[in-house]
């Protein structure tokens, strides 16, 4: 496989340099120096110490152990004696991380011997205005399709129910109990409003939500299975703001809007083109295109490709799709080439393979690339976005 | 071609830079719709969820019914119409607080009224739950409704884990007429043949994805296993499906007859069983560790050796259970033949079988409630009392520390089983096999399958 040329080398760089900043970047990772320090002198009582860069079990790639051990240091200076080698504390750690920020755990020995002396447990909450996005460098080659750049979030504090771009650097994310609006800058995702769904909300084993940006992008309108009530939200001031309510979200084409069915993920409403539903997931960027309750991928009421409950589209006649596959198999990111009026059935173009189920899907063109964010639910439950910028190159 | 090959090659390169160490889930499901299919053995009369064994009593009774607790993997309760509950006066009082949207299937709100009634049904039955909670009750005003979100508990004495015993399934709370909250809501049924139950949408913990469970009774082996080839069933009890470890193979000895009122008679019958050869030929999945409870309720304690009893020479008769595996109890029977003991077969309901009157019984058993203390208290109901065995367990109940406990638990399962009263053969796999495509089935530690998360594939 030939590497890229250097000017597209040059611009795969600065696209990953665009998720630079670890997920953790400062008050976190400082956070968790300083007490972890703290806790290393304590346990040597004046003995000298030896720190080792602590295993890494985030996946957010080594640099952040490396970090996080260079705060380290700097923080046992005049503190406790660091020494490589002769009668010492030898402290072994693990840098893992939980819904709720990241936790370093370590054994420390007594050298020579490997005498256990004890085992010390820091952790730092993860910063709640930020979802930093973790650079993933795409690999070299001549493609097509170009994945740009790549990034990742710590795992989010809920669900995600839906995805929607709000204007240019703007993303909403709705959960089972609230709406949130994120800004994207150059450190990730920065929390700039949580709206908790108002009312009672009703118990559902696997809500659904949808959102649909309206009014030339400002304001949205956002529906969950777990109220029977559409809501209109705008941003005034930099903060969500409630401006109406509704039976239904409006859509496209679909005169009484569209519902919940009770306690289900399913979503009625009569779509034209498309028929009654229920339906798992419609894009209103492409009318006349749904997931229909089996899971199959209805373009203008033909019953086609089957993929999962999650849509975005990418450029005219191509859209994202969450896969198909059942538990037990990897899941996918599918890019499909929709039929566009032409006889040939819808087609996958390309799978990308993730670890964790596709719950969401947005997208927004940004010149000639587009975005992609999904949110990915792991064996856990927990969920992470996952930010993907794609291009088609020319042939 | 070859541009496409590179795309997915690299493609393939970024997600597996992306995946993560876990295990992959599904974007298909969980899906709500479809209808599942179920054959049972023993299917009951009723639906009523007073005391009584067997797998589809257990199986309908979680489908129709709805507990105020439940019991988690590690035995302790959690929330279930309960949302939650504190304890006042030193551990002997304890104040449950009702979901508010708990609802019968009839529309109507649960409440402590109806709490309180099924409370008191549940203490008259024969449940051994109920006994022990009737035992630790305070006599005077054992439970009261202060009003309509809460009932109160009071207890004589401080007790460890003293909600247990409301996850029994003959505790579940009924409303005027017997409607229930389970997750489906059963329809008119055929007795005895086939019931269906749909989707209830006011359900605890929400709406279960399947629109509805067919439960239809398999009175022949040969016709279920016809109707699973033919895709008229669904789901089958016995095969490579979703299974636990959650039933105890238990022989046990009539001590008040011969040639078992003698403890060596009991002690060469224990030790005439091969356990470890009966798990490995017989009894895939299945644990040789010779203990009364299956290690997820209670981790043994004690190392499997096998010595082989002295001889015999005795005629008995033997229940066995008609759930045990032939060919398990064939080789019981000739291990037992092979000290000396003729012993003469009849064969009894699943239901049955631990009580049946004979000098021994074979049977499987799993307990009324996954917890270790409540499961050994129902297990030494099957045997005469041995006053060491109920010294721990009495010391097991007030000891509050959960640690401390569980070693006198350990203290009072060998004591039941020293006694060799009754026998532990082997843990067993209680398993199911389902059709492709079914998902979210699991099989709990009192040997339920549960069906409230399953779903399937279009």
């Amino acid at each position: 496989m030939k590497g890229p040329a250097p000017p597209r080398r040059a611009a795969v760089l600065l696209a990953v340099l665009a998720f630079a900043p670890p997920a953790f970047a400062a008050p976190a990772l400082v956070r968790l120096a300083e007490g972890f320090a703290g806790e290393v002198v304590r346990v040597a009582r004046g003995r000298p110490v030896e720190v080792t860069v602590p295993e890494d079990r985030t996946g957010h790639g080594a640099s952040l152990a490396l970090d996080l051990h260079a705060l380290v240091l700097e923080r046992l200076k005049g503190r406790a004696e660091v020494r490589g080698s002769g009668p010492r504390l030898r402290v072994r750690s693990v840098l893992s991380e939980t819904p709720a920020g990241l936790v370093l755990s370590a054994r420390v020995v007594e050298e020579p011997g490997g005498a256990l002396v004890d085992l010390v447990s820091v952790s730092a909450p993860a910063d709640e205005s930020v979802i930093a996005l973790s650079p993933v460098p795409a690999p070299p080659g001549p493609a097509a399709l170009d994945v740009r750049s790549t990034g990742q979030t710590p795992l989010l504090e809920e669900p995600v129910l839906d995805l929607a771009f709000f204007g240019d650097d703007r993303l909403v994310v709705l959960g089972p109990d609230a709406v949130a609006l994120y800004k994207w800058g150059d450190g990730g995702l920065t929390l700039e409003s949580r709206r908790p769904w108002p009312g009672h909300l009703d118990t559902v084993r696997f809500p659904g939500g949808l959102l649909r940006v309206a009014e030339r992008d400002s304001a949205f309108w956002a529906i969950t299975s777990r109220s029977p009530r559409a809501l209109l939200f705008a941003v005034e001031e930099g903060r969500l703001v409630e401006r109406q309510q509704a039976d239904a979200l409006p859509w496209p084409a679909c005169p009484a809007g569209l519902r919940y069915r009770a306690g289900t993920n399913l979503i009625e409403g009569s779509v034209a083109g498309l028929g009654p539903g229920p339906f798992l997931a419609l894009d209103d960027s492409v009318p006349g295109l749904a997931v229909n309750a089996d899971g199959a991928l209805a373009e203008s009421a033909v019953n086609g490709l089957a993929v999962g409950p999650a849509l975005a589209s990418l450029w005219p006649g191509v859209v994202a799709a969450a896969s198909p596959r059942p538990p037990g198999d990897d899941d996918a990111i599918l890019v499909v080439a929709l039929r566009g009026g032409s006889t040939d059935a819808p087609r996958v173009l390309e799978s990308v393979r993730v670890d964790g189920a596709v719950r969401a899907l947005a997208s927004h063109a940004r010149g000639e690339s587009v975005r992609l964010v999904a949110a990915v639910e792991d064996a856990e439950g927990g969920t992470r976005l996952l930010a993907m910028d794609l291009a088609r190159l020319q042939p | 071609m070859g541009a496409s090959r590179s795309i997915a090659a690299r493609l393939l390169a970024v997600a597996a830079v992306l995946a993560l160490p876990h295990a992959a889930r599904s974007a298909l499901g969980p899906r709500y719709g479809g209808v599942l299919v179920v054959a049972v053995r023993d299917m009951p009369a009723s639906l009523d969820p007073g005391a009584g064994h067997g797998a589809a009593r257990s199986l309908l009774a979680g489908l129709a019914h709805e507990t105020l607790v439940g019991i988690d993997a590690d035995g302790l309760p959690v929330p279930a119409l309960a949302q939650g509950w504190t304890s006042a006066a030193e551990g002997r009082e304890w104040r449950l607080a009702l979901r508010d949207t708990a609802m019968f299937h009839d529309g109507r709100a649960v409440t402590s009224d109806e709490a309180l009634s099924a409370l008191r049904r549940f203490l008259g039955s024969r449940s051994p739950a109920a006994a022990w909670l009737a035992a630790a009750l305070d006599r005077e005003t054992p439970a009261t409704a202060p009003d309509p979100a809460h009932l109160v508990l009071r207890f004589s004495e401080p007790r460890a884990l003293p909600l247990a015993p409301l996850a029994a399934p003959a505790a579940a709370v009924t409303g005027a007429r017997g409607a229930g909250c389970g997750p489906f809501l059963p329809l008119a049924p055929v007795p005895k043949k086939r019931i269906r139950l749909t989707a209830f949408a006011g359900h605890v913990r929400g709406r279960p994805y399947l629109d509805a469970v067919d439960v239809v009774d398999a009175a022949g082996g040969e016709t279920v296993e016809a109707d699973f080839g033919a895709g008229r069933v669904d789901v089958v009890p016995g095969g490579d499906g979703p299974s636990s470890l959650s039933a105890s193979l238990i022989l046990a000895l009539d001590a008040s007859r011969p040639p078992f009122d003698r403890p060596e008679a009991r002690a060469a019958v224990s030790g005439a069983l091969d356990r470890a050869d009966i798990v490995r030929r017989l009894l895939p999945g299945g644990d040789a560790a010779p203990a009364l409870l299956v290690p997820g309720i209670l981790p043994p304690m004690v190392a499997y050796t096998h010595v082989p009893g002295a001889a015999l020479d005795a005629s008995v008769r033997m229940a066995v259970g008609v759930d045990v595996p032939p060919l398990v109890s064939q080789r019981i029977v000739a291990s037992l033949g092979a000290v000396g003991l003729q012993v003469d077969v009849v064969t009894v309901a699943p239901a049955d079988a631990a009580t049946a009157s004979a000098a021994a019984r074979l049977f499987l058993w799993s307990p009324e409630v996954a917890e270790a203390g409540l499961a050994l208290h129902e297990l030494a109901a099957l045997a005469p009392p041995v006053a060491e065995v109920e010294e721990s367990l009495a010391a097991a109940s007030r000891e509050l520390d959960l640690d401390r406990r569980r070693a006198i638990l350990h203290a009072a399962e060998a004591a039941l089983r020293d006694q060799a009263k009754l026998i532990p053969v082997a843990s067993v796999p209680v398993s199911f096999r389902a059709r492709a495509g079914v998902h979210g089935l699991r099989v709990d530690l009192s040997g339920r399958l549960v069906l409230e998360d399953a779903w399937r594939e279009p």
